[in-house]
């Protein structure tokens, strides 16, 4: 696995490509799709952070192709967890209750799997995007 | 001799009808498309479609293209009867050279537009063309050109809607775009500006064509499109389902229905469809289904700013738009995707003369960054400026949260509406409780011994005193305050009282509608 910082249209994203395929050459960008080569996570950084993190390896949240995640779509609180970690939920199923706009809005699962990890507790605030559940 | 003239004639229509020949037309079959025949077919009422320019030939001279024959230059174009009414159509055929656009197959559609604007029928655009016939050059792209000039014309006068049914790219995707209403059929249909080649090519982004421009991409994540279909058949099903919702232009009213549903009937289930806790959702779709006729209600936008609910339903037989806030959805809130696409579904209701419901339950507009990043400011405008500019009847109903811009936004007394009615559970305040108490008692809160017990104490007197529809209706912006059970009852006769509304505004070239 490689890590490379990529700038396109002056957008940097973090790249981690993997060898799938026994290939002789150390992958470079101009041949990058002609090679047997799968990107696994690509996400954007802003620009500020660019500027300062350019040559840094600063890990990115690292999740496998197969994970999903559930993001907050605005900010609140987490008003009740209704799984933990290692539970076996369904698509459309409740996996939290996040409190915001004076609503408790049911956040549900967008896919069949396994919850590989919680980010958040009951109780915690939360930003709009933040990651709260990944599941498997 | 006679008899030659005749045998002729028929030969030269049968090639025509033939299309890209029978090989081409088992390829679209096993695509999963229906021919751009079939299609005009299932659209019109049986043996009413009259077709126009069938022997339309091209004058392109360049890369051998002279040496080609273009059967009915690809695209089928004429008019027929959808449930009794003229409607016009233009149907591109794939199997002739791709659909591709050439002059005169642009010439074609354009002939379309104008017979349509001139007898005030509504035309419909089956999409399946592989974009611009290269070899004619810029005669192809001046096709283009004239077709969107008079999509404008037309627009606001006759309604345009577009099937996309095939791809549809480049140049290609801007008619569609300045149409009213545009159908995609899900893995079948594609529509971008630049294809997943362009963009591995430039940016080195890999995408499928699919995930770039398919009919979920368009009806879900960039809101081009308004309908996901899954197939060609039911496409032009909901096609024809919708046409019974307009009129056939904008001086005209959408077909009363006659209907079994009894515009007494009382609806026992509102009475306590809003949970006792004012911070549960539920979902707006089922007080939808039940306020309207035979619970059939076509939604527009279904997958798209989820948030807000949009759509068409029948009162008593007549044609209503539904705005509606959706609790179940980011709380119900307003943002920029739910304000596009209400507004842009106001205006159209507007323009086709179709009376607009509004169902109030909105706690605010999201905050955050994004949001005022992205221009919420700008957007939200959008909806102020929809509704006051609308002349159709304007129909109110608040359920319960009304707070704040929101609350206005959402068609308020002000903004211009014929009625508003509110459920006693309607709490129309200036801003949520807890805010409220923290901005005017903060002193008081600070003061106190138990200053939690304070804010408590404070937050529940205020609800008692705001969170009613009783401060609104003191001041006559609630017309009145009604029981759920009987909101069909009062939405049917509000709409029939209001249907002789005349309401004329400033004479001017156009208003500036914040873009």
């Amino acid at each position: 696995m490689k890590k490379f910082n990529i700038t396109i249209n002056g957008k940097t994203y973090a790249v981690d490509v993997e060898e799938v395929n026994e290939v002789s050459t150390t992958p470079n960008l101009q041949n990058i799709e002609s090679q047997n080569i799968r990107t696994k996570s690509i996400a954007p950084q802003n620009a500020t952070q660019q500027s300062t993190a350019q040559q840094s390896t600063t890990p990115q949240t690292n999740v496998s192709s197969s994970a999903a995640q559930i993001t907050a779509p605005m900010p609140g609180t987490i008003f009740e967890m209704k799984v933990k970690e290692g539970d076996a939920v369904v698509t459309g199923e409740v996996v939290l209750v996040l409190e915001a706009m004076k609503m408790e809005n049911e956040i549900f699962s967008p896919t069949n799997g396994v919850i590989k990890s919680v980010m958040v507790k009951t109780g915690g605030l939360v930003n709009a995007g933040d990651i709260l559940i990944e599941i498997e | 001799m006679v008899m030659d003239k005749l045998e002729e004639l028929r030969q030269r229509k049968q090639e025509v009808a033939l299309g890209g020949g029978v090989d081409r037309i088992k390829q679209q079959h096993i695509t999963g498309k229906l021919t751009a025949r079939e299609r005009i077919e299932l659209l019109f009422d049986d043996n009413t479609f009259v077709e126009l320019d069938a022997f339309v030939k091209h004058r392109g001279n360049n890369f051998g293209l002279d040496k080609a024959t273009i059967p009915a230059e690809g695209v089928v174009t004429g008019y027929g009867f959808v449930d009794g009414r003229v409607v016009y159509a233009f149907s591109q055929d794939f199997t002739v050279v791709g659909g591709s656009l050439g002059e005169m197959h642009a010439n074609k559609i354009c002939k379309v537009l104008d017979y349509a604007l001139k007898v005030g029928a509504p035309v419909v655009g089956l999409n399946d063309s592989g974009g611009a016939r290269i070899q004619e050059g810029v005669d192809a792209l001046s096709g283009y050109g004239k077709i969107f000039y008079k999509n404008t014309m037309a627009s606001g006068v006759i309604p345009q809607i577009t099937a996309i049914m095939g791809p549809c790219a480049g140049g290609a995707v801007y008619s569609p775009a300045l149409n009213d209403f545009i159908f995609m059929v899900d893995q079948t249909s594609k529509m971008f500006i630049t294809g997943p080649q362009v963009i591995k090519t430039v940016t080195g982004e890999e995408v499928t064509a699919e995930t770039l421009g398919g009919a979920m991409t368009h009806n879900g994540i960039s809101g081009v499109a308004q309908f996901f279909e899954q197939t060609d058949e039911t496409c032009i099903n909901e096609i024809k389902r919708l046409l019974t919702f307009l009129p056939s232009n904008n001086l005209e009213t959408a077909p009363l229905l006659k209907t079994e549903d009894d515009a007494n009937r009382i609806i026992e289930a509102f009475d306590t469809i809003i949970p006792k806790n004012p911070n549960k959702p539920y979902d707006i779709k089922e007080i939808i289904h039940e306020i309207a006729d035979n619970g059939d209600f076509m939604e527009y936008q279904e997958h798209f700013a989820k948030n807000i609910v949009t759509g068409f339903i029948r009162l008593n037989g007549q044609s209503i738009g539904v705005v509606a806030n959706q609790p179940k959805v980011l709380a119900g809130c307003l943002d920029i995707s739910a304000s596009d696409k209400a507004a842009r579904f106001i205006r159209t209701c507007d323009c086709y003369n179709i009376p607009l419901l509004n169902l109030v339950d909105v706690p605010g507009f999201l905050p955050g960054s994004k949001q005022e990043y992205d221009g919420i400011i700008r957007h939200g405008a959008k909806m102020l400026y929809a509704y006051s500019e609308a002349t159709v009847p304007k129909v109110t109903m608040i359920l319960r949260k009304a707070y704040g811009g929101a609350y206005l936004a959402m068609c308020c007394k002000e903004l211009g509406a014929d009625m508003v009615m509110a459920w006693p559970t309607a709490q129309i305040a200036v801003m949520g409780a807890s805010g409220a108490a923290e901005i005017i008692f903060r002193k008081e809160i600070e003061a106190a011994k138990d200053s939690n017990a304070k804010r408590e104490e404070i937050i529940k007197a205020y609800e008692e005193e705001f969170y009613t529809p009783y401060k609104a209706a003191e001041r006559g912006f609630v017309d009145d305050v009604i029981e759920p059970s009987v909101s069909r009852v009062r939405l049917i006769d509000a709409f029939n009282m209001l249907a002789p509304k005349r309401e004329s505004r400033p004479g001017k070239k156009h208003g500036n509608i914040p873009l």
